[in-house]
């Protein structure tokens, strides 16, 4: 895939989806066969290396959220970048006004709808420029008109960020909005056209 | 239902099949908490049952004593006519001090075993039975034997058989390394063997059981002319002497036991929290409640079961190994013998499991029950309601401590004193989570600016819920640690200035005759004063009068505790009509007599009244004693017992005096070198204090054990956030700094809190329980060194038990990485 390219990662219960994102951001490791991401490989690096990797070059986005729940909106959002040491106050706010959340800065994980608290997993997941964003199931807790409104966000700012955005989903609503469709199935993946 | 039960049992253990970590910190609790109670209830037990035994040897519980009205000794004629007149309950007692040759003190008891009363013979296994095989014999029979007990054969390097060599040439008969009960330190032997040793025909005393009515008045007809009767009812018994440590015993055996009660309650916690799921599921699917409840009894039942029999058991090898420490206490302390071994009682054995299980079975069903009772099952709470919870437990501390300061006042029982303490304690468990919110809230104010600090403290609040219950443990053991330190701190600096004063003289002449004026002439004499002591009636208590030279260097107007104006200047007024007295702190708190109040003592020239002018400390004293100035003293006891003379050497000059002692026809024996009685003193105190030190230790483990486990319970149960934290990127110092620092600043909380709360305990102890078991008091004396060293050991504790929690941690996060979608 190509930098701001956007693609699905589509297919049944328990294919594999959730294995192959994870192999890309370096959380499981692969058996054989290499996985490249801005001509890095990630089976080579560190423990140390990978974690640096995630911090500057990935943004994840899960289905439950996993926000911290000690932390408010805003330091949720914000802690990636802080931790890669480049975060932008005024990025981060684009980032809160665009998706709707500026309000909710100061509130709590435990105060936020779902839809609330996926906006802002979305932020942290772009808060630091990552070149490549992965999201599982990220509308898979919502209903779906906030469904539509959260996928629209999330590739028409990785767009603007010229990020690639890959995204596992069931949902061929979702896999709509995307630029390119993979199926995964019997170990392979092929390409929906 | 029974069936249902099973069902229900089954299901809800099939948990610890996958969860042997939890299966294992809450059998780690109970073994923990009732292995540290047992073992104390048992050194108790096995203390109380010497004291049984005991107190029926040489005097110890004797309730009269009998001296001659003019001499302090007693003649063998006259024990012989008290005798044939039928009192055949008295026996004779010679004691002795004795110069070793190497200039240890020996101390020598001896006594006609056949005169004793039946009630007064010692009795036991016949191994310790002093009539059984030739003892008797080798006793009473030239060459004769002396029976030496272990700790003073240690003391002396004592071999069995070797004969104790004296300063003035003399031998000991071969000494027997035996123990009889109320020996104390005191080296035994046969009266007519001593008698013989020390070429002399006068005992020390006579002494006996208590007399009846008739027989006291027939006594005091027959001998009241030339013998003199004091009784001995009031004198402290045993078990009264050393309550106060059995009840601090019993208080700190009980804490351990607290503490792993505590354990268990955290594990159970997390037990249960992961158990919701499961629990949530059987309640929808019609499980009734009960059927719940009755599983987790059977369950709680099983685990008390396991815990409280390996824990009992495990409480043997621990008593044995504290049991030295407590039997060096109780003798240097309180002078009673009790045995080393502790003993093996099936009572105590099934007392100490009832109380374990009992305990055991609360710590498990109270918090079942309320997940049982509530309709969303939830271990932890809410934020809301958690500080609802911490609001309310705030204000019941506080009340706690408000309703100590009301109650310090009134409390005069032994049991009140300990209430006070237990309210103490509580107060500090119930402030805690109070103080650690309140501490978040000061923190993110001022470190606010730094999005590190608010995520630090902000994960505070995230831990505490879980590391509460360890943090409480560790806060008790900490105000216990630091309230016995600072105890046993001040006890070191009031024997020290105590025995400065007492012994500040270099050598004390205990017998032989001295011309006065002879011994001041001496070149090496600084200063010389002799110690005079009479007993008279006050109170109920046996009471002593001292005659002391007011220009006697080891008494001055800064010793006087609450002095009246120009006391110590009064005091020398030896023509006033009524003259000042001094007293001592007992006069104090067990006769209730204050500074300015009036008393009045019997003399040689009848009843004569004084002004109580001020108190001295009087560390370890039993008796009430007054002070006197020597010429005063001297007109009104004309006949009182010469205690010796003090004498102060000048500097560099100490082989010149006791060389000048023996060409005064002072015998070698006859004197001892009052600083290596100090020396001596001061050794025994640190040994005294060695259970409590042990104690704490063991406590301080157990919590840092509990800190240990809660923290891996912490980390169980938080690893899916903990590898959310590593997929963004975290490296591992910021993780550990993140994870770590709330455990450090939570511990900091518990150390800030315990700092007041344990001096309050060590004033309640010196200030309470102290004056109403012994009537004595102290300054309480804050050292920074020992609570500094405390604090530092725990820290490092904390430090030892989050890196061995943390060890484990990375593999695991880095495992649960690939689970993060999925959950």
């Amino acid at each position: 895939m190509s930098a701001n390219e956007s693609a699905a990662l589509l297919g049944e219960s328990g294919v594999g989806k959730t294995t192959v994102i994870n192999l890309i951001a370096g959380l499981d490791s692969a058996d054989s066969g290499e996985v490249i991401v801005d001509d890095i490989s990630i089976r080579r690096l560190s423990d140390s290396s990978l974690a640096e990797f995630r911090r500057k070059k990935l943004g994840l986005i899960f289905q439950k959220f996993h926000l911290i729940p000690s932390l408010d909106s805003w330091d949720n959002a914000a802690l990636q970048a802080r931790l890669g040491q480049c975060f932008d106050p005024e990025f981060a706010e684009y980032l809160f006004e665009s998706l709707s959340i500026g309000h909710l800065r100061h509130r709590y994980p435990s105060k936020l709808s779902g839809g609330q608290q996926q906006r802002v997993a979305i932020a942290r997941a772009l808060m630091h420029k990552p070149s490549l964003v992965l999201a599982d199931e990220p509308t898979g807790n919502l209903d779906e008109a906030t469904s539509e409104k959260v996928i629209d966000l999330l590739v028409r700012i990785t767009k603007k960020m010229e990020a690639t955005l890959v995204v596992v989903t069931h949902s061929n609503t979702v896999a709509a909005h995307l630029d390119r469709r993979w199926l995964l199935g019997a170990g392979q993946v092929s390409e929906v056209k | 239902m029974i069936r249902l039960v099973l069902v229900t049992f089954a299901t809800m253990t099939s948990f610890y099949r996958h969860n042997k970590l939890q299966a294992f910190f809450v059998f780690v609790g109970l073994v923990l908490g009732c292995a540290l109670f047992s073992s104390v209830a048992q050194i108790n037990a096995s203390a109380r049952a010497s004291y049984s035994e005991a107190d029926k040897i040489l005097g110890a519980s004797a309730q009269i004593r009998i001296t001659d009205r003019d001499k302090t000794k007693v003649a063998v004629n006259d024990y012989i006519d008290i005798r044939r007149a039928g009192f055949t309950s008295v026996y004779p007692v010679v004691e002795v001090r004795l110069a070793g040759q190497d200039n240890s003190l020996v101390s020598l008891i001896a006594t006609d075993l056949l005169a004793l009363p039946l009630s007064e013979s010692p009795i036991g296994d016949a191994a310790d039975n002093p009539f059984s095989g030739d003892s008797w014999s080798s006793l009473t029979q030239p060459p004769y034997e002396v029976w030496v007990p272990p700790q003073t054969a240690d003391r002396l390097g004592i071999i069995p058989g070797e004969q104790i060599k004296l300063r003035n040439g003399d031998q000991l008969p071969p000494a027997v390394i035996r123990a009889q009960a109320q020996q104390n330190d005191r080296i035994f032997m046969d009266v007519g063997a001593a008698l013989d040793f020390l070429n002399t025909n006068q005992f020390s005393y006579l002494a006996s059981s208590a007399f009846a009515p008739d027989e006291l008045i027939r006594f005091n007809e027959l001998f009241d002319d030339r013998l003199r009767l004091s009784t001995n009812t009031d004198a402290i018994d045993l078990e009264q002497l050393t309550q106060s440590l059995h009840t601090n015993l019993s208080a700190l055996g009980l804490l351990s036991f607290v503490v792993g009660v505590f354990i268990v309650f955290n594990a159970v916690n997390f037990t249960l929290e992961a158990r919701q799921q499961t629990l949530g599921v059987m309640k929808d699917l019609g499980t009734p409640n009960w059927s719940i409840l009755a599983s987790v009894v059977v369950e709680a039942f099983i685990w008390a079961l396991l815990g409280s029999v390996v824990g009992v058991l495990i409480a043997q090898p621990l008593s044995a190994g504290l049991m030295p420490a407590v039997a060096s206490t109780m003798q240097n302390v309180f002078g009673a013998s009790i045995s080393s071994n502790p003993s093996v009682d099936g009572s105590l054995f099934l007392q100490a499991f009832l109380l374990a299980s009992a305990g055991m079975c609360l710590a498990l069903v109270l918090p079942i029950w309320q997940i049982v009772k509530k309709s969303s099952p939830s271990a932890i709470g809410t934020n809301s309601s958690r500080s609802k919870t911490y609001t309310h437990s705030a204000a019941l501390g506080l009340f706690l401590l408000l309703a100590v300061a009301c109650f310090y006042p009134i409390a005069s029982t032994v049991f009140e004193g300990l209430t006070l303490i237990t309210m103490v304690l509580l107060s500090g468990i119930t402030l805690l989570p109070a103080l650690v919110v309140m501490g978040v809230w000061g923190a993110k104010k001022i470190l606010g600016w730094s999005w590190m600090a608010r995520w630090t403290f902000s994960d505070v609040l995230l831990q505490f819920p879980h590391l509460r219950l360890a943090m409480m443990a560790l806060l008790l053991t900490l105000v216990a640690n630091i309230g016995v330190t600072s105890l046993v701190g001040s006890f070191r600096l009031a024997l020290t200035d105590w025995l400065e004063t007492r012994l500040s003289a270099d050598l004390f002449v205990t017998s032989g005759e001295i011309d006065k004026l002879q011994l001041r002439d001496q070149p090496w004499v600084k200063d010389a004063h002799q110690r005079k002591v009479a007993e008279v009636e006050f109170s109920t208590r046996t009471t002593q009068v001292i005659g002391i030279s007011d220009s006697t260097p080891d008494f001055t107007a800064s010793d006087i505790i609450d002095p009246l104006p120009d006391a110590f200047s009064l005091w020398g007024q030896t023509e006033a009509p009524t003259g000042v007295i001094f007293a001592n702190e007992q006069v104090r708190y067990l006769a209730g007599i204050e500074q300015g109040e009036r008393i009045s003592l019997n003399s040689a020239l009848g009843p004569r009244e004084f002004i109580v002018g001020g108190f001295l400390h009087d560390y370890g004293n039993v008796n009430l004693t007054f002070y006197l100035p020597s010429k005063l003293f001297d007109s009104l006891y004309p006949n009182a017992a010469d205690q010796g003379w003090g004498i102060w050497v000048k500097p560099g000059r100490i082989k010149d005096a006791e060389l000048g002692l023996t060409e005064l026809g002072i015998g070698s024996a006859d004197w001892v070198s009052q600083r290596e009685i100090f020396d001596l003193s001061m050794a025994i105190f640190e040994r005294t204090f060695a259970i409590t030190g042990a104690l704490n230790t063991l406590t301080l483990f157990v919590a840092a054990a509990a800190i240990f486990i809660s923290l891996l319970a912490v980390y169980e149960y938080r690893r899916p956030e903990h590898a959310l934290w590593r997929a963004l990127g975290i490296a591992w110092p910021t993780f550990f700094y993140v994870a770590g620092a709330p455990v450090f600043f939570i511990c900091a909380v518990s150390m800030a809190l315990a700092l007041p709360l344990g001096l309050a305990l060590s004033w309640l102890l010196i200030h309470k329980i102290n004056v109403i078991s012994f009537g004595w008091t102290m300054p309480l004396v804050v050292e920074s060194g020992p609570i500094v060293l405390l604090f530092g050991l725990v820290a490092c504790a904390v430090l030892i038990a989050f890196g061995l929690a943390s060890s484990g941690q990375k593999s695991e996060v880095n495992a649960s990485l690939k689970d993060l979608g999925s959950i």
